[in-house]
């Protein structure tokens, strides 16, 4: 079976078969053998190029991923070819600089930085969430517009709610 | 003999790490524990390990863990004998102390007199310089002009430092190195003052350059004897909070112990100090000392110094609240070996230390020789968003510095929590930096780091390797495409073991 794996900025086009109760992949032009075994919840035991991984996965569904191991977090996005060049056509993938800002977590807006209708750039704060105890700002993942704001200072918001989202900024008008 | 009282019941005003931990020490020695617990925290491991545990408000900390009186009419309500208040909420605040004494209720902590001595920054300084304690040589009253400002810095030494006394965040501050400098410093001082307070009133201290931030940890009894039990070296914070905590201190000769011991055990016995407590100095690079406050509660570090020392703070709370002396053989000991606690908090070290609330979904803690986890949360457990994001704390005791080192460099290593990100990896990547395994560092030495982007995690080569198999395995077999689920390790070798299992469960007719 062929993948398009995305991790680390990079996509890589492997093939996985089984193979003896494991697996074999190839990745790069490179073959490997893997033992891989469920190690109890998220964890998986990888045995692979002579070392041991304990990984843990979590699935957050369509083929995307949050695994950690030995102290990192990485994401990978798992598609086969046509799925991946289906995405790619739709323009940016995921994780892209979204438009759309959602709370990751629970917690109160303290205060709204920007207007809507306003210009703003990638990495300005538009709202300060308070949680925790401690104050972070949120901030525009792209330049553009906010084109809208779902939050007023002092509002609690839950994990997931829509914060803010920043649209394209409307094209210079040409003379 | 003197009157004892023996604690049956105590209730404990505080959650988390540190209400486990009271727990503990009540059940070794035959007590019984009350917990109170938010909405939130209603099933918080505090909760499941109490004899007790009742519910006290909705989740802020104001409604809840802050409300004094309540608490202690629930402690007569259920007739708990005394209160101990952890750190932080209530544990520092005179007046529930004397809530309590009012109410009959024991507080297991200092007096009521000794706490409000000890929490004015000003009663406490003058106070500590009419004990002889070492305090930061200078003056809070204002300079009324240059002058003035001479003669002060020409009486404790240059370099001096200016300070706005309205001030924070380092406005209004000035380094000054010589007397030629200080007029314009102090020009320059008054009127930074004037435009960010409004009040350009400053005062001027001894400059102390890269200090580190070392305490002592004191013990008095209700007889009067107070003991020193020597230093936790706690200068790697952020942002003023600790983060790693060490005994003894790398720096810290037994004469130098003996020295800050013997001034800490002046500056508590001076204002009547029984229970624990801990006086916090700066010590600069000539091993001077001055006294900044004295915590007068148990710290979150605690357990370095009952690992170098082999004493049960809690339980020797518990016994100076019943009206016990202290035991003749505590106090004045070298340390034995080296212990180290670092602390779990939900946060992320590679995103501006952003909280990280949300599900455990995963935890296994560090086992082994040496080891000690101080541990608020289960596998399953919510972290909150209302309160500090602590969760634990990992202690390790090594013969030295070196084999403890080792020790949290393995317990590290053995150490998984999925779900929240936290401050692990940090400390991971600590251990690889020569300063701290040489413990070359002061109070400044880890935000200096974390500025200037020297802490990042060291790259792992095989990382977008290894995550790119097991990202496609766990498609292959989770995708509709895929078979049903990843094979056991050798081959067949679990499906033998699961039949074995389903074999004697059926014959014992147990769940398979």
């Amino acid at each position: 079976m062929e993948l398009i794996v995305t991790t680390g900025g990079q996509s890589r086009r492997i093939k996985i078969e089984r193979r003896d109760g494991g697996y074999e992949l190839e990745i790069e032009g490179r073959r490997v053998g893997v033992q891989a075994s469920r190690a109890g919840g998220l964890l998986r035991s990888l045995l692979y190029d002579g070392q041991h991984w304990e990984v843990a996965v979590r699935s957050h569904g369509e083929g995307a991923f949050s695994i950690s191991t030995r102290g990192r977090q990485s994401t990978a996005e798992v598609a086969d070819p046509l799925t991946h060049l289906a995405r790619e056509s739709r323009g940016g993938s995921r994780g892209q600089g979204q438009g759309l800002v959602k709370a990751l977590m629970p917690g109160r807006a303290v205060a709204v930085l920007a207007e809507e209708g306003a210009e703003v750039r990638a990495g300005q704060g538009i709202v300060v969430l308070e949680a925790m105890k401690m104050e972070n700002e949120i901030r525009a993942e792209r330049d553009g517009v906010v084109k809208r704001l779902f939050v007023v200072a002092g509002q609690a918001v839950e994990g997931g709610d829509p914060l803010f989202e920043i649209g394209d900024s409307p094209a210079p008008s040409t003379p | 003999m003197a009157p004892r009282r023996k604690l049956q019941k105590v209730l404990i005003a505080n959650r988390g790490e540190i209400a486990v931990r009271v727990i503990r020490a009540l059940r070794d020695l035959g007590r019984r524990s009350a917990v109170i617990y938010s909405d939130p925290d209603r099933t918080g491991l505090p909760v499941l390990l109490a004899d007790e545990a009742y519910r006290i408000g909705p989740a802020p900390s104001r409604d809840s863990y802050l409300k004094g009186e309540a608490i202690v009419a629930l402690a007569r309500e259920i007739g708990a004998d005394a209160i101990h208040p952890g750190y932080g909420f209530l544990s520092e605040n005179a007046g529930f102390a004397r809530l309590c004494r009012e109410a009959g209720i024991v507080f297991i902590g200092p007096s009521p007199e000794a706490m409000s001595a000890m929490g004015s920054k000003v009663e406490s300084r003058r106070r500590m310089i009419d004990a002889g304690v070492p305090v930061v040589p200078g003056g809070r009253d204002p300079l009324p002009d240059v002058d003035a400002a001479l003669e002060m810095a020409d009486r404790i030494g240059y370099p001096v430092m200016l300070k706005a006394a309205a001030g924070g965040g380092g406005k209004g501050m000035r380094r000054v190195a010589s007397a030629a400098d200080l007029p314009g410093a102090f020009r320059s001082a008054r009127s930074e003052a004037l435009a960010s307070f409004g009040d350009d009133a400053v005062y001027l201290e001894k400059f102390i350059d890269r200090p580190r931030h070392i305490e002592i940890q004191v013990l008095g009894d209700e007889h009067g004897r107070v003991v020193s039990l020597g230093e936790r070296e706690c200068s790697l914070q952020r942002r003023h909070q600790k983060v790693v905590e060490e005994a003894p201190s790398p720096v810290v000769t037994p004469e130098l112990r003996r020295r800050m011991g013997e001034a800490a055990v002046a500056a508590a016995a001076t204002v009547g100090y029984a229970n624990a407590g801990t006086c916090e100095f700066l010590v600069d690079e000539e091993q001077r000392f001055y006294f900044l406050e004295m915590n007068t509660r148990l710290q979150v570090e605690h357990p370095v110094t009952e690992a170098v020392t082999g004493l049960d703070l809690v339980a020797l709370q518990i016994a100076i609240a019943e009206g016990e002396p202290l035991p003749d053989n505590v106090g004045w000991r070298e340390p034995q070996g080296h212990a180290i606690e670092v602390r779990l908090y939900a946060e992320d070290p590679y995103q501006g230390f952003a909280p990280s609330p949300g599900r455990i979904e995963l935890l296994r803690l560090p086992e082994g020789p040496g080891v000690r986890n101080d541990c608020g949360v289960y596998e399953g457990s919510e972290v909150s968003i209302h309160y500090d994001p602590m969760l634990a704390k990992l202690i390790v005791w090594g013969a030295d510095r070196e084999q403890a080192l080792g020790r949290l460099g393995r317990a590290l290593s053995e150490l998984r929590i999925e779900g929240i990100k936290t401050s692990v990896p940090l400390f991971a990547r600590l251990l690889s930096e020569p300063d701290f395994r040489a413990g070359k560092f002061d109070i400044a030495w880890l935000d200096r780091k974390l500025a200037a982007g020297e802490l990042a995690p060291l790259p792992l080569p095989e990382l977008d390797e290894v995550v790119t198999v097991a990202a496609a395995i766990e498609h292959l077999e989770t995708s509709r495409i895929g078979a049903a689920r990843v094979p056991a390790a050798g081959g067949g070798r679990r499906s033998r073991w699961a039949a074995a299992a389903r074999r004697e469960s059926l014959r014992r007719g147990g769940w398979s």
